[in-house]
């Protein structure tokens, strides 16, 4: 029971850890708390819809429920929602940035544009369910006692690939180093001769990407309906607390940590009140260690 | 004669953090190529807003900056550095939790070809930043922050560096020292401009002075005849703070 409950716990935490970077980036470098990041995992899976509607889920490959194309299509909604992320910032969070808003403003005009983009969701495709494939899959007993859809496995995977290319850009390259940089001091950037726009407008394309990824695979599994993004937004930011808010291996740890204790407390307690888990481990995080795992007591 | 256009040329320069209520109400000031001048005054002059007016870091609301003859006011910041000026702020002046490597190499975040030769050049001139390139830039002494701090100003190659009290909280063997760069940075033909509240220390490494008080002018010579100016003296290299005619 608790092997079964580990390994569920690692396939949320991937798909967790991916939305909570997304989070942390926001939280670094534009500095205020995204609370429309979850519609960006729900944008996400219903563009990847689109391709999908096109092209098709393609032919199952191996032990897989989907075929390339489905792949083909995570990857141009992931180009799409990171386009999308950046329009937001331009039309709503950008404007209020300019003009010195306060915190708590940010964080009604996000629940705002979260409001507007569920909504649209609704709006085009309706509150029912879809798929990307009908294929059954048949799980796999990967040890005694322990099954997963190979779906699971696979996206495990491709997150964990995700997550390592991510590292080595902002460790190795100049840009991931600027992004760094600003993340620290976005006025001593500027003195160095970063422009400003030009790192917020990658930081929101790499967290719409990633949040496209978790939206797609949380569509796989097994399907899309509007609440997705809204539904795993509190655990995002559980994640990216828990972490300490400021590193990629923080929002990553953080998120794999969440959806373990998602997981493992389902063993205990009436699967019912899964839902309020999220909360339960936010207000434990910042009662217990406000400043996440990896950050510093100021 | 013709009077060569300095390098820097600022003149009548109005600026401040908000809009409507300017800190700097027209200041002028010159620098040449292999001069250091220093800019000293009392709390609130104007001194850093003015340095930061020309980074391109905050708004310009009138007057102008000139270097080399051209145009530069009100550039955004990444331009200010393409045009030629190195900044060193006061305080955060590196990263801290970038490495000493990392620090200088995003300091050339402007510069798109290679940097080897220009990192290596860094550590040559600062060699004991060269031992520790690893290391995160918070594991560094205050005089080694520094060096890094100035040294990642020099990686775009600067034709003017600007210094915002270069020398606070430093102590007094490692003022010398940077002193002692930026006279050789000088000398190498940089032009150099400085803040300082270490006002005799830095008058006597530099060629001239400009005495500023509330946002504006009071004095300017040179650096010589500054510090012995009985009226300078008094209120600025350590005599107490006269207010003005009026007051």
């Amino acid at each position: 029971m608790i092997a079964q409950a580990l390994a569920d716990g690692i396939f949320t935490g991937a798909i967790i850890a991916l939305g909570a970077i997304g989070v942390t980036f926001t939280l670094e470098i534009m500095r205020f708390a995204n609370f429309a990041h979850g519609e960006l995992l729900t944008w996400g899976a219903y563009l990847a819809l689109v391709v999908v509607a096109f092209a098709g889920p393609g032919t199952p490959t191996g032990p897989f429920s989907f075929g390339w194309q489905l792949l083909a299509a995570a990857l141009v909604a992931a180009v799409l929602t990171g386009l999308a992320a950046w329009a937001v910032d331009t039309l709503v969070f950008r404007r209020l940035r300019r003009q010195g808003a306060m915190p708590l403003t940010m964080v009604f005009a996000a629940f705002g544009a979260a409001l507007v983009m569920r909504h649209l969701i609704l709006l085009i495709w309706g509150p029912q369910s879809h798929y990307y494939t009908r294929e059954l899959q048949i799980a796999v007993e990967l040890l005694p006692g322990v099954r997963v859809l190979p779906d699971q496995i696979f996206i495990v995977g491709l997150a964990l690939a995700a997550m390592i290319a991510l590292h080595v850009f902002l460790v190795r390259s100049r840009t991931g180093m600027a992004m760094r940089a600003m993340a620290e001091s976005p006025a001593l950037a500027q003195v160095c001769g970063i422009e400003v726009d030009a790192v917020v407008r990658l930081t929101w394309i790499i967290s719409g990407a990633l949040a496209a990824f978790a939206g797609v695979f949380t569509g796989l599994t097994p399907q899309l309906h509007p609440e997705i993004g809204f539904n795993l937004l509190l655990s995002l930011f559980a994640a990216a607390i828990l972490g300490g808010t400021g590193s990629l291996a923080g929002a990553v740890v953080g998120g794999f940590l969440v959806g373990l204790a998602e997981n493992l407390s389902l063993l205990v307690i009436n699967p019912g009140y899964k839902g309020a888990m999220p909360f339960l481990l936010l207000l434990v995080i910042l009662l217990l260690r406000p400043q996440g795992i990896f950050g510093q007591r100021t | 004669m013709v009077t060569q256009e300095p390098h820097l040329r600022v003149l009548d320069l109005v600026a401040g953090y908000v809009r409507g209520l300017p800190v700097v109400h027209g200041l002028s000031i010159e620098v040449a190529r292999g001069e250091i001048v220093t800019l000293i005054g009392p709390n609130g002059a104007g001194k850093s807003t003015l340095l930061k007016a020309i980074a391109g870091l905050i708004a310009i609301e009138g007057g102008q900056v000139r270097l080399d003859g051209r145009q530069i006011t009100a550039l955004p910041a990444h331009q200010v550095v393409s045009a030629g000026i190195g900044f060193v702020p006061q305080t955060g002046n590196i990263f801290t939790t970038l490495t000493v490597h990392e620090n200088l190499t995003v300091g050339a975040h402007v510069v798109r070809a290679p940097l080897s030769e220009r990192l290596e050049r860094a550590y040559a001139l600062f060699a004991p930043l060269a031992a520790r390139r690893g290391l995160r830039a918070r594991t560094l002494s205050g005089g080694e922050r520094q060096m890094l701090a100035i040294a990642r100003a020099l990686m775009t190659d600067p034709s003017l560096l600007m210094l915002d009290e270069p020398t606070a909280g430093l102590a007094p063997v490692v003022v010398e020292e940077v002193f002692r760069r930026l006279n050789a940075l000088a000398r190498a033909g940089i032009a150099v401009l400085m803040v300082e509240q270490n006002a005799k220390a830095a008058l006597s490494v530099s060629d001239r002075g400009y005495v500023l008080a509330e946002g504006k002018n009071r004095f300017e010579g040179p650096a010589a005849a500054l510090l012995d100016d009985p009226g300078v003296a008094e209120a600025f290299l350590g005599g107490r703070r006269i207010s003005g005619p009026s007051g």
